[in-house]
């Protein structure tokens, strides 16, 4: 890593920038943190002398007030007994009219009650009166404090003075309001910088006098030390006014002259920011003087580096003319000092350096001279050598010749490969006819899921024409109405697809089979074969109709028979000789297995033809679970087979068709012990799911053959092995129970190897709440 | 590069030193709440349960003064004079107005009484102070005449009884100008909220002729016992003494007024500069408790303006205190009103004059 390189210029700048700007700075910002304080000092001292003599009026004021109130009720008119109450109230009156400062004089019994008013102007009982009932007890006048009447941008001041008889007991009490608004103008007319204000405030922090009305009364804000104020008289306080940080001089009001006080506090304060922006504006200009003083020292710190550096610079550029070999060059330095015997030495250095040099000279001259005869002899090989190259292009030109021979034969190649192409396109005009004329429909989808090809009888079934579908991916065809059940069936992504049955309309139902078309390892697409089967459904239609039809008509005989035999083997129509009752219980089974075998057709008529109902109803699978198992439960010890039922203790309910549902359970009990060896075992267990019920048969009989398990849930299937076993059976039971399962929502499948054992599953969703 | 770092270091301290003196970290601590432990409650005599008192003051450890006034006007010179006095005051719809007006009273922190669910709709939303800002209705009422069946016989519902010369000395006025007053303007059939001066007047001179029939202008309880005792025969009286009448004494009888009747509704209020104001929460909090409601209306016999508290009260207390809150005479409701403008400066002006008339002669 390569350090940072300061030249010695710019370091001796940074000394004389350090020793002259830090001193500036530091004297600088010493004097800006005083600057706050002083103002302030001195914004305070100011509002103290204002606020000394507002102090002097209010103190005047309420003094005057005092004075008066003696002078006019302290009288013997009032105290006299011999006065009558008349010649009272009529001097009262007469007080009242000479002095509009007394906004209210109420004449008051021993107790408080009013015996006369001049204006009726207040509220509430004088008896209860903390200021009556002070100056009836210490019997002198009582001043009370600012409070407000009846209107609270009105303050008033009262007087209650006791009229005291010679025993000195009182006889009457007269009570004076004073009209305050000649004392709200002391506090209005100070004036403050430009928001300063003047508050009065009592001892329980409530303003009194202020000169905005509406905020009479209010309290102060809480950050007043309203007890701390009181203690210390008077000095300077920082409180929150309307959200704003006020900083002023508070004095308390203790007596007014002679006369007891309220402790009122009067504050002057300014808001904060007022005093700051001066505050702010005398630091600017500070910041103003730093900034030109640094400029300054910078400029001076600059010359005086360049000073010491010039002789420097002289020596470097000498030095580098020597490099460059000028011999002659000479340092002039006069400075007399270090500098100048440093130029003397170098001039003697440069000297010698060239003797030196002449030395040098003369013998690179003498090597020259060796160097010109090593040439010469150097030419003399190059011109062997051209002649070499000469014969290399002759053969060269040769080998050409050979080149443009093969090139011929090459064409003729080409032509031939030309003949084939045209062979193959004729092949693939008669694919291409094949397909057209094709009875089935077929399309065919490239790697990106493109339609890239469609026959016309395809365009015919799925209504389109196929300008308009080719190139389609199959999102994009999806939104054509015709091409949708399709889509659908094929899915996002092909996927192969065998004989799968696909409604289009009333009169057209396609078979679709989707296959991957694969050339040489490479997959090329899936190609779609769509064959019309209409008419054959139709066909099994009427094929069912018909079964179903038969059917009917051959269970009604049977039961019949059924009944009668049971009669005669149950001994209803008398005594049965073991031989008779061996050979009708043989009948009797025979006719049983007739009556399944009709059921069971009549159930498969029934779904092909959609007339299975269910009626769902919550139950309790593993209550049906069991009655089945108890169905076959004898079936099974006679086989020797044992069967095995687990379950959860505790089962929701899922809504099925209790009888359907019976049925489906039986089919798989029945197969599993029917296709079970003797000594095998049948396992029957229901799991509850996150959001269905999953129940599985499972058996160690004798398995489903590879593959015929692909057909194990169609009619009439019965796989070769199981027929071997046994021979009787309809193939039906399987393709009954997985519509049943599917009817419910349900899903049926199966795992099965060849003699080891077969597990049907099937799953019944919960009920959602 | 460590050389340029050694260069620089000097003037970042020097910059960090000189604004330090700018940043002084000065705030002031929040003053921590002391627990309260006591509660001055300034209200009505009789008029507040002394076991719902005592069970307070059990449930919460403290200690709860209550000092009892005759009429609101006392109250409100106490308040006036006195505002760090009292922690709760109770006081009369057209008080509660002025005490709001004059910045006397602090406002409730709704947050403090979850109770408040309990309180009746009407009286959320009451004229006086809509949504309860500075007060919680307590107890509404109404002032009417009750008469003791037995010396007074067909008495016909209307004021008129008042100024009957037969039943001189045998009458008791309530002590509170305002319900004089009013009492002479609803006879006279003027409006008691917005009359003329000519009608304040005449009420006033109506007023006056009643002091020489009647035994005199007394507090409430004085009221109670004249009635109980049978000293007095008719009372203009607040339904919120009948209970305890009726108890005593069954010949008297209670009656709204065909003139109509003066409504009012008595206030919990928590004064400016009450000491305790977060006990006074408390308080009115577990004051509105429907259970604690119940208990206290069975004993002061009246209703509170508690919604819940009803299902509480036993049954036949419940039965002899309905119709005592409201007039239950549609026709008598319908010309009753509060009396809101009690503060008015004319109005005052006349109570106060009243005052002044019916006692000066009297040493």
């Amino acid at each position: 890593m390569k350090g940072f390189r300061f030249s010695f210029k710019t370091k001796t700048i940074l000394i004389l920038l350090f020793f002259g700007i830090v001193p500036l700075l530091l004297n600088g910002f010493f004097i800006l943190s005083q600057l706050e304080s002083y103002l302030k000092n001195k914004t305070i001292q100011n509002l103290e002398e204002i606020e000394r003599l507002v102090a002097v009026q209010i103190e005047d004021f309420v003094a005057e007030a005092f004075n008066n109130v003696i002078f006019l009720f302290k009288t013997p008119v009032f105290s006299s007994l011999t006065v009558p109450l008349e010649e009272k109230i009529a001097e009262i009156k007469k007080i009242a009219s000479y002095y509009p400062n007394f906004q209210d004089i109420t004449l008051l019994d021993k107790d408080g009650r009013i015996l006369f008013s001049s204006s009726f102007k207040f509220y509430g009982k004088f008896s209860s009166n903390f200021w009556f009932l002070q100056a009836k007890e210490k019997k002198e006048v009582i001043i009370s404090d600012i409070y407000a009447v009846l209107d609270p941008t009105r303050p008033t001041l009262s007087f209650f003075l006791p009229i005291l008889d010679e025993k000195n007991e009182p006889i009457f009490f007269i009570s004076v309001q004073l009209n305050m608004e000649k004392f709200l103008e002391i506090i209005n007319s100070v004036k403050v910088g430009e928001r300063g204000q003047a508050f009065l405030i009592n001892e329980r922090g409530d303003i009194i006098a202020h000169p905005y009305r509406s905020l009479l009364f209010e309290k102060i804000s809480p950050d007043y030390p309203l007890k701390e104020a009181v203690f210390l008289k008077k000095g300077v306080v920082e409180f929150t006014f309307r959200e704003e940080k006020m900083v002023g001089a508070f004095r308390i009001i203790e007596n007014f002259q002679q006369y007891p006080g309220k402790n009122w506090h009067l504050i002057l304060a300014q808001p904060k920011e007022e005093i700051l922006s001066l505050v702010r504006q005398i630091r600017k200009q500070i910041y103003f003087f730093l900034f030109l003083s640094s400029i300054a020292i910078a400029l001076i710190a600059s010359l005086l580096s360049r000073s010491i550096t010039q002789p420097l610079e002289k020596f470097i550029s000498a030095a580098h003319q020597v490099t460059a070999g000028n011999f002659q060059v000479q340092v002039e330095v006069k400075t007399n000092d270090e500098f100048e015997d440093l130029a003397t030495t170098f001039n003697q250095m440069i000297k010698e350096l060239r003797n030196s040099y002449l030395k040098l000279n003369e013998a690179k001259a003498n090597l020259e001279r060796q160097v010109r005869a090593r040439t010469e002899q150097l030419e003399t090989l190059a011109k062997s050598l051209d002649k070499e190259v000469e014969k290399r292009t002759r053969e060269l030109n040769l080998k050409i010749e050979e080149l443009r021979k093969s090139r011929t034969a090459l064409i003729n190649i080409l032509e031939d490969v030309e003949e084939a192409r045209k062979k193959a396109e004729e092949e693939r005009k008669k694919t291409n006819a094949l397909i057209v004329n094709f009875s089935d429909g077929l399309l065919f989808f490239d790697q990106e899921g493109k339609l890239s090809l469609i026959n016309p009888q395809a365009e015919k079934f799925l209504k389109v024409n196929s300008q308009e579908v080719i190139g389609q991916s199959l999102f994009q065809l999806k939104k054509i109405p015709s091409f949708q059940p399709l889509i659908e069936l094929l899915g996002e992504k092909i996927q192969e697809i065998f004989r799968k049955e696909l409604k289009m309309g009333e009169d057209l139902i396609l078979e679709v089979s989707a296959i991957s078309v694969i050339s040489e390892k490479e997959q090329l697409g899936h190609l779609i074969v769509l064959h019309n089967i209409t008419r054959e459904k139709m066909v099994e239609r009427i094929k069912t109709e018909f079964v179903s039809l038969a059917a009917h008509q051959l269970r009604t005989p049977l039961s019949a028979i059924k009944w009668t035999l049971r009669m005669i083997l149950d001994g209803d129509l008398g005594e049965v000789s073991p031989d008779q009752k061996a050979l009708l219980e043989k009948s009797y089974l025979a006719n049983e297995r007739m009556i399944n075998l009709i059921n069971d057709l009549l159930n498969v008529a029934r779904i092909e033809e959609g007339r299975y109902l269910y009626k769902p109803q919550p139950e309790d699978i593993g209550i049906i679970f069991s009655e089945v198992i108890e169905l076959h439960k004898e079936k099974a010890e006679r086989k020797k087979i044992e069967i095995i039922f687990k379950k959860p203790e505790s089962l929701p309910k899922v809504l099925v068709d209790k009888e359907k549902i019976a049925l489906a359970i039986s089919n798989l009990v029945n197969n599993a012990i029917e296709y079970t060896l003797a000594g095998g075992k049948v396992t029957v267990e229901i799991q509850k799911r996150e959001k269905e019920l999953l129940c599985l048969v499972s058996d160690t009989g004798i398995g489903i053959p590879k593959d015929q398990q692909s057909r194990v849930f169609t009619k009439f299937f019965r796989a070769t092995n199981a027929m071997r076993m046994q021979t009787e059976g309809t193939g039906l039971g399987l393709f009954i129970t997985k519509n049943i399962i599917e009817a419910h929502g349900g899903k049926i499948w199966f795992q099965s190897e060849e003699g080891k054992g077969t597990t049907f599953y099937f799953s019944l969703p919960l009920i959602e709440n | 590069m460590p050389k340029k770092i050694l260069l620089i270091i000097p003037f970042i301290l020097i910059i960090l030193i000189t604004t330090s003196f700018f940043f002084s970290p000065k705030k002031p601590l929040p003053p921590t709440p002391l627990k309260e432990e006591e509660l001055n409650i300034f209200i009505w005599e009789n008029y507040l349960s002394q076991k719902v008192v005592e069970e307070f003051e059990a449930k919460f450890g403290v200690k709860v003064n209550i000092d009892t006034f005759e009429d609101t006007d006392q109250m409100f010179a106490v308040l006036q004079s006195q505002p760090e006095k009292y922690d709760l005051i109770v006081a009369e719809d057209d008080l509660v107005v002025l005490m709001k007006n004059l910045k006397l009273l602090s406002p409730l922190d709704h947050s403090m009484i979850p109770n408040l669910i309990y309180l009746k709709e009407e009286a959320k939303q009451n004229q006086y102070d809509f949504g309860n800002v500075f007060c919680l209705p307590y107890v509404a009422g109404f002032t009417g005449i009750a008469i003791n069946e037995k010396y007074v016989k067909d008495f016909d519902q209307t004021r008129k009884i008042l100024w009957d010369e037969n039943y001189k000395g045998r009458i008791s006025m309530p002590n509170n100008l305002e319900e004089v007053l009013t009492n002479a303007l609803f006879y006279l059939g003027y409006p008691i909220n917005t009359p003329t001066k000519e009608q304040l007047a005449k009420a006033i001179e109506l007023a006056l002729q009643q002091k020489d029939l009647i035994i005199g202008y007394d507090d409430p309880i004085t009221q109670r016992n004249l009635m109980i005792n049978e000293e007095a025969w008719i009372a203009y009286i607040y339904s919120t003494e009948v209970f305890p009448i009726q108890k005593a004494n069954p010949n008297v009888k209670f009656f709204a007024l065909k003139e109509g009747v003066l409504l009012w509704a008595d206030n919990w209020c928590i004064p400016k500069d009450a000491p305790h104001k977060h006990l006074a929460h408390q308080f009115l909090n577990y004051l509105l408790d429907p259970k604690v409601s119940a208990q206290n209306s069975e004993e002061i016999g009246a209703l509170m303006v508690n919604e819940a508290a009803k299902n509480f009260i036993s049954p036949e207390i419940k039965k002899s205190l309905e119709g005592l809150d409201f007039p239950r005479e549609r026709e008598i409701l319908f010309k009753s009103q509060y009396f809101l403008a009690s503060t008015d400066p004319t109005i005052r002006e006349a109570i106060n004059l009243l005052e002044s008339e019916l006692f000066s002669s009297a040493p």
